[in-house]
């Protein structure tokens, strides 16, 4: 009867499990830089307490929150810290979301209608009145270079070049390339197709892919975010019943919002598919560790490269399988970097009012960049992506296109033709 | 992924085993589930401070041969392996005095005098004050910080024969983090403390206690989380000799040691998977051949030998159910020293009998599993049954001799 009672008496998001003990806190990026925000303990569990009772106690200093799940990863006692959070902030939060966030959190609407005329709007987005006018009028921070879209999306490429091809293929992945391969850097989405086709392996879109929803969600347009994610799951579910492996992703944030997100946050029941949602470097690593895959590598290839770890990659636990493959590469000389944020937090940096956290939080990072020196910084995330590019002088790719650049691309083919 | 040794637990015990076995060439992995107790290490370790009637131990090497049988230290041999741990922290960065011949007194974060082994260089110590022959010290906090007790750590003093005054002090960005004030804790403070801030902290205590006030300062230690070398650095800009007070958790030493630690773990190669637990294990005869983690799903960690080195009950490792104690993720045996009943003492201040509880392991330390050894499977640090860490004061001597006892015996399979 009393262990009924306990077993059954379960929190949402494992509140009851905090011991107090300040551990989540003490690496929370935002609390070390912008003393308005009482940190995660505060704003988590402690805050709970007294929202159960009154939501009048709702903090209007969550807002601070990057949703990063450090405190997550730093919880001995596995309170989904980052979760309280976010789910209070979406349920206790009295104004409607902005222009401005909504008009971030359209990654997909923006994206389309960018790419059509791409050359014109990136010519004008670059343009210092209107990133002034941006500033005063929306609030998006004028230091900020937004992302450029790219005049062919990478889906367009895709039918055109690759699709066909594919059929060739016996085993078979589908990609998830989300909203900034397909309209900012299509360049990542063929790198990886040469790579895994390379490998054996074809590659196929989702069936009407949509943003994995992670902007709408901070942004707190909650039923946008859930209609979107329910059409994504439907595509990763019947995928999976033609017959693919896999569903893979290039960006650790989409890969981590549709695993957890999708469940914990928007009650999505994902539970039959979600080991099968995964990184594409997890699944090659797999791939290559069960021996089902070989990789040749170019003799010439030499790089000096400095591996960040974005939070979510963190998060999801799949870090070291992008370190394991970077360090199978003969030519390559890997710095894993010290893990931490850098600050931009998807949609949160562009935001003029966080704009100087979000770069004093970065400063650790960008630092130690600049002591290691490196040709590349690498990372699996795209907004980290962005953030170190408009903040240091170093380029950054993604472990998928270091490798596909290592290979030799012949010889990896012919290792894996069966 | 595949490893030769996979280390459930990345606390000291399990950072001792991964940084002994990469210096030793072979390749491993830690699972760890948050951060670990280190936080909650006021930069002092225990290897014996009590006996079993709980008076003091004044040599922890020459009480080994009183303790039970089932302890730790009798099947490890602790003596000769706690110079061995040393060592390591040395290797790793780590400047701690003390020896397992003699032990120090380190003052506590309510001021109490203990018994230690090891004692973070910069923090203070009942011998280091003596040494230097103070008479006069001046105790300084900080406005608004409350976890620290300078009146308590005064009476310990002047029980030393030593005066103490006490004093306070606070800058621009301490007033500024009096808006949350509730959390004005040690790890958080330090993390504001860097830069041009700590040089307005050593301004302040500059002013506040003048050269010959005091033969020395004692500050809590809320300095250097973030960087090490800040710790150092105050104590250079302090006009009078500066050393540091333990305060509760999250507790700044204990996180530098951690920091050195995982440094030096991952710089000789380790891959530590954080935020991730082991949740279920594949055992095939008397070997155990995988275990599966929450975040890793249907892949496993593999390895030909794996060591436990999870914890007890507060981090979950050990879980007491109303009829029994169970470990959960791999279904180990338990040796518990009484029935369920008979676990709790009746007074609270009291040794706990449920202390003593852990993972039934052989002499050579291999998990029990049915009644057998898992002759892969080795258990270290606070999982192992039979130690009473908290009335003892044995926590980190036992995960560091018993992870290094363990990668030796590994080395020489």
């Amino acid at each position: 009867m009393t262990m009924d009672f306990q077993e059954q008496n379960i929190s949402s998001h494992n509140f009851e499990q905090c011991t107090k003990c300040t551990v989540c806190t003490a690496y929370c990026p935002v609390t070390a830089v912008n003393a308005l925000y009482p940190g995660p303990k505060q704003a988590g569990p402690d805050g709970e307490r007294y929202r159960l009772k009154d939501p009048e106690f709702f903090e209007k200093a969550l807002k601070f929150c990057l949703n990063c799940k450090r405190c997550e990863v730093a919880c001995p006692s596995g309170v989904r810290i980052g979760d309280i959070i976010l789910a209070a902030r979406i349920a206790h939060t009295k104004e409607r979301p902005s222009l401005r966030d909504t008009m971030l959190a359209s990654t997909d609407l923006m994206g389309r209608t960018a790419t059509i005329c791409a050359p014109v709007v990136n010519v004008a987005l670059a343009l210092r009145p209107v990133k002034y006018l941006m500033d005063l009028t929306v609030g998006i921070d004028s230091h900020r270079r937004l992302p450029k879209y790219s005049s062919t999306k990478f889906t367009t490429w895709f039918r055109r070049n690759a699709a066909e091809r594919q059929k060739e293929f016996s085993r078979q992945v589908a990609y998830f390339h989300g909203c900034y391969v397909n309209y900012n850097y299509p360049d990542l989405g063929i790198a990886l197709v040469k790579l895994l086709n390379a490998a054996g392996t074809g590659v196929r879109l989702m069936e009407a892919e949509r943003c994995c929803g992670v902007a709408k969600i901070s942004n707190r347009l909650i039923d946008e975010a859930r209609h979107d994610a329910e059409i994504n799951i439907a595509a990763v579910r019947k995928a999976l019943a033609e017959g693919c492996q896999a569903v893979v992703a290039t960006g650790s944030t989409c890969c981590f919002t549709m695993r957890d997100e999708y469940p914990h946050i928007l009650g999505i029941d994902n539970s039959d598919v979600r080991d099968s949602i995964t990184m594409a470097t997890a699944w090659l690593y797999r791939m290559i560790e069960s021996g089902d895959v070989k990789l040749a590598f170019r003799k010439d290839f030499r790089l000096r490269l400095a591996y960040h770890t974005p939070c979510h990659m963190e998060k999801l636990g799949m870090a070291n399988y992008s370190i394991g493959l970077l360090r199978m590469i003969p030519g390559v000389e890997l710095t894993v970097l010290d893990s931490n944020c850098c600050g931009i937090a998807g949609t949160y940096g562009f935001k003029k009012e966080n704009y100087e956290t979000s770069q004093a939080i970065g400063s650790k990072l960008f630092r130690q960049i600049a002591e290691i020196n490196p040709d590349f910084v690498t990372t699996d995330c795209e907004t980290c992506k962005w953030q170190i590019e408009m903040s240091t002088p170093y380029k950054v790719k993604n472990p998928i296109e270091i490798l596909a650049e290592a290979i030799d691309v012949e010889a990896t083919a012919k290792l894996n033709r069966k | 992924m595949k490893f030769d040794i996979v280390i459930i637990g990345g606390g000291l015990a399990g950072l001792t085993a991964g940084i002994s076995l990469e210096e030793k060439g072979l390749s491993t992995a830690i699972v760890s589930t948050g951060h670990s107790s280190l936080h909650f290490n006021t930069g002092s370790f225990g290897l014996l401070g009590y006996d079993a009637d709980r008076k003091p131990v004044a040599s922890p090497a020459d009480a080994i041969s009183r303790l039970a049988n089932n302890h730790p230290y009798v099947r490890t041999g602790m003596a000769s392996l706690a110079p061995q741990a040393a060592q390591l922290l040395a290797d790793a960065g780590i400047t701690m005095a003390g020896s397992e011949a003699h032990n120090h007194l380190r003052i506590s974060p309510t001021g109490i005098a203990a018994p230690a082994w090891l004692t973070l260089e910069g923090m203070a110590t009942v011998e280091n004050l003596r040494q230097q022959g103070v008479k006069r010290a001046a105790i300084v906090g900080i406005d608004g910080y409350l976890d620290f007790l300078p009146r308590f750590i005064a009476s310990t003093l002047e029980k030393a024969g030593i005066a103490a005054t006490v004093k306070s002090v606070t800058t621009d960005a301490l007033r500024l983090m009096r808006k949350n004030e509730s959390e004005m804790r040690a790890a958080n403070i330090s993390r504001i403390l860097i830069g041009d801030r700590l040089d307005r902290l050593a301004e302040a205590i500059n002013a506040a206690v003048k050269p010959g006030e005091a033969d020395v300062i004692l500050f809590p230690a809320v300095v250097g989380s973030e960087n090490p070398d800040e710790y150092a650095r105050l104590r250079r800009m302090s006009a009078t000799p500066l050393y540091y007070c333990a305060t509760p958790g999250a507790s700044v030493p204990g996180m530098i040691i951690g920091r050195q630690l995982t440094s030096r773990y991952t710089r000789l190669g380790g891959m530590i998977f954080k935020g991730d637990s082991v949740v279920a294990g594949q055992f095939d005869g008397d070997r155990l051949t995988e275990v599966k983690t929450q975040n890793l799903g249907s892949d496993s960690l593999r390895a030909d030998n794996f060591i436990f080195a999870a914890g007890s009950f507060f981090s979950h490792a050990l879980e007491a159910l109303p009829d029994r104690i169970v470990e959960p993720a791999l279904g180990l045996d338990i040796d518990s020293p009484a029935d369920r009943p008979e676990l709790f003492g009746k007074d609270l201040f009291e040794p706990q009998p449920f202390m003593k509880a852990g993972i039934a392991t052989d002499p050579a330390l291999h998990a029990m599993r049915g009644g057998r050894p898992v002759a892969n499977l080795y258990v270290a640090g606070a999982a192992l049954a039979g130690a009473d860490s908290l009335s003892e004061a044995s926590g980190s001597g036992v995960a560091m001799t018993s992870a290094l006892f363990i990668s030796n015996a590994i080395a020489h399979k």
